[in-house]
């Protein structure tokens, strides 16, 4: 085992944010393209035909259901980008302020952020204070899902897979290496607000072949919330693991998706000049529109059975080989797409 | 610490054994040898299963967490001193057996010979036996394991009454069913607060049902992307 470079440790560091609970949770397009699918299955199945009239109805309103949703999903991710991107300024701002960080001699955590998680070649760290262990532990309970950054996902999904030496860890220095993973490790640490010290509490390394270790640091014992903050990190171990299965599936759709409001949206361009001077005019173009959107969407729902399978495997393949060969435009594609949720 | 995430990763040459194929070759080969590689890959991560026999949970009460890394050349480095230096002393030949046992197994399937049980990473000659070695996912499993234990049992242990770097507790969960638990005895002397013995049987369960939760997630990713790498298309399985 080697010690660790301090500097190293938090290369990537991934703030956590929780998903809403299911009662807090409104429609999404997934659910919307979810209900669509069966519909759609009713329609094609052996059903009477004033059923299937029925559903041909159902199937219309569902539609317009997923435009609308597609609509205001799309708004809130431009928001969360926005301010993510202007939470990414402030953040570069309060880091580069003089004391206003808690530092130790080997770790430092910037001021707000109450829960961290580094990863590290396989090697994955919980970084949080008194206020995010309550934070945790609220989210245990109440069954919360962590939201994990994308490229927190992919980093795991491919830490699953191997290991990455950078050349800066091996003796020779000549290149990186990859090996299969044996093993990933979990490790939490607790920065007491008070005096800023950073504490290792917990150790797990989990093996492929079914071994889990589990260190438990001496020092922890006798601390008042050493039980709250193991159950926190199995609870977040679990989180990250549980959340590796990847449904490249569900982003074909959202793409789809994004072509059928594209449709819609190339349409209302086109009849926005007349809709402002002669709306009426303007209406039956607008209903094309809507029809032409529904239409890409039902052939979509009829096709999706006899494609996504194949497509999948492909896409699954061409990552794994992207991951694995040193073309660096590839593997960064093959990466984002491992950060898919 | 700089709030900024970079997405690129560090770039890799390859898997090894063939670690220079893939990053020297044309683009022909480097496609051939990444085919290669990937069918290796999933072969390894399907010889995983031949290695589940159970599920093991230890824990351990350690005197600290340092926060070391695994690295592979530089644990074979380790474990080879540690072979050659600390010869005559009991507490290491467990760890030295085991070492010699893993070489051994490792080069017998891979068909190779050294004049040393343990191939000298050190020696030009063992170096690409050694290289052979890590390839190996079960060789490399086992390395972390004795690696994990030999960090351990670097520390001082002179005081007899210590209650450090022990397993306490241990649960085997096997296939069939079987689950045996084992606890230490100084999780019934004296040495340990009520408090703590109560504690650590806890947390011992806590990390049993979590691992074993985590370890069938672990193993659920994995089996499925090795299915659709594997699997022809002739033999959908129809999920997406």
């Amino acid at each position: 085992m080697t010690p660790s470079d301090p500097s190293s440790k938090l290369i990537a560091p991934y703030q956590l944010g929780f998903a809403p609970l299911e009662r807090e949770r409104s429609l999404t397009i997934r659910d919307a393209l979810a209900a669509v699918s069966r519909t759609v299955t009713i329609i094609q199945g052996g059903y009477r035909p004033f059923v299937k009239l029925k559903a041909v109805g159902v199937l219309l309103g569902q539609i317009f259901t997923l435009l609308r949703v597609g609509l205001v999903q799309g708004g809130k991710g431009l928001g969360q980008w926005l301010g993510r991107r202007t939470t990414q300024r402030s953040r570069t701002t309060a880091t580069d302020r003089p004391g206003q960080a808690i530092a130790s001699s080997d770790l430092a955590m910037p001021v707000g952020e109450q829960v961290l998680i580094t990863a590290d070649h396989g090697e994955f760290e919980f970084h949080f204070t008194p206020d995010g262990l309550d934070r945790l532990t609220e989210a245990c309970h109440q069954n919360r899902l962590p939201q994990l950054p994308d490229q927190l996902r992919s980093t795991i999904r491919q830490a699953t897979l191997y290991q990455v030496i950078p050349p800066t860890y091996r003796r020779t220095r000549s290149r990186a290496i990859a090996y299969a993973q044996s093993g990933m490790s979990f490790c939490t640490v607790y920065h007491d607000g008070k005096d800023g010290d950073a504490q290792r509490i917990v150790r797990t390394v989990l093996s492929i072949d079914g071994d889990l270790l589990q260190q438990i640091s001496h020092h922890a014992l006798s601390h008042p919330r050493c039980g709250e903050m193991i159950a926190v990190h199995h609870w977040l171990s679990g989180q990250l693991l549980h959340q590796l299965r990847l449904s490249i599936s569900a982003y074909i759709d959202k793409i789809m998706v994004g072509g059928s409001l594209s449709v819609f949206l190339v349409n209302c361009g086109h009849s926005l000049p007349l809709l402002v001077t002669e709306p009426l005019l303007a209406l039956p173009q607008l209903a094309l529109g809507a029809i032409a959107s529904m239409g890409w969407m039902v052939i979509w729902s009829f096709c999706r059975a006899a494609m996504l399978p194949r497509l999948n495997r492909w896409v699954v393949r061409w990552v794994w080989q992207q991951l694995i060969t040193p073309q660096s435009r590839g593997r960064s594609l093959a990466g984002w797409l491992l950060g898919l949720q | 610490m700089t709030s900024s995430r970079s997405r690129s990763t560090p770039p890799v040459s390859a898997i090894p054994p063939t670690p220079r194929s893939a990053a020297q070759g044309q683009p022909n080969s480097l496609v051939r040898g990444a085919v290669q590689q990937i069918e290796r890959f999933a072969n390894a991560l399907a010889e995983v299963l031949n290695d589940i026999t159970a599920l093991e949970v230890n824990t351990m009460v350690v005197s600290t967490i340092t926060g070391a890394k695994f690295l592979p050349e530089e644990a074979y480095q380790d474990l080879f001193a540690m072979y050659h230096s600390h010869g005559e002393d009991d507490k290491y030949q467990p760890l030295r057996r085991s070492l010699e046992s893993s070489c051994k197994d490792c080069m017998h399937k891979m068909g190779m010979t050294s004049v040393n049980i343990v191939p000298d990473p050190n020696n030009p000659t063992d170096q690409p036996i050694v290289e052979m070695l890590l390839s190996d996912g079960e060789f490399l499993r086992n390395l972390r394991k004795l690696s994990e234990l030999e960090a351990l049992m670097g520390g001082e242990r002179s005081d007899q009454n210590n209650i450090t770097d022990i397993i306490y507790a241990q649960t085997v969960i096997q296939l069939d069913g079987d689950v045996i638990n084992r606890f230490h005895e100084q999780l019934f002397s004296d040495r340990l607060s009520a408090q703590d013995k109560e504690f650590l049987i806890h947390v011992h369960s806590e990390a049993v049902t979590s691992g074993e939760s985590n370890w069938r997630e672990l193993l659920k990713f994995l089996f499925d992307l090795v299915q659709r790498v594997i699997l022809r298309p002739g033999r959908d399985t129809g999920r997406s």
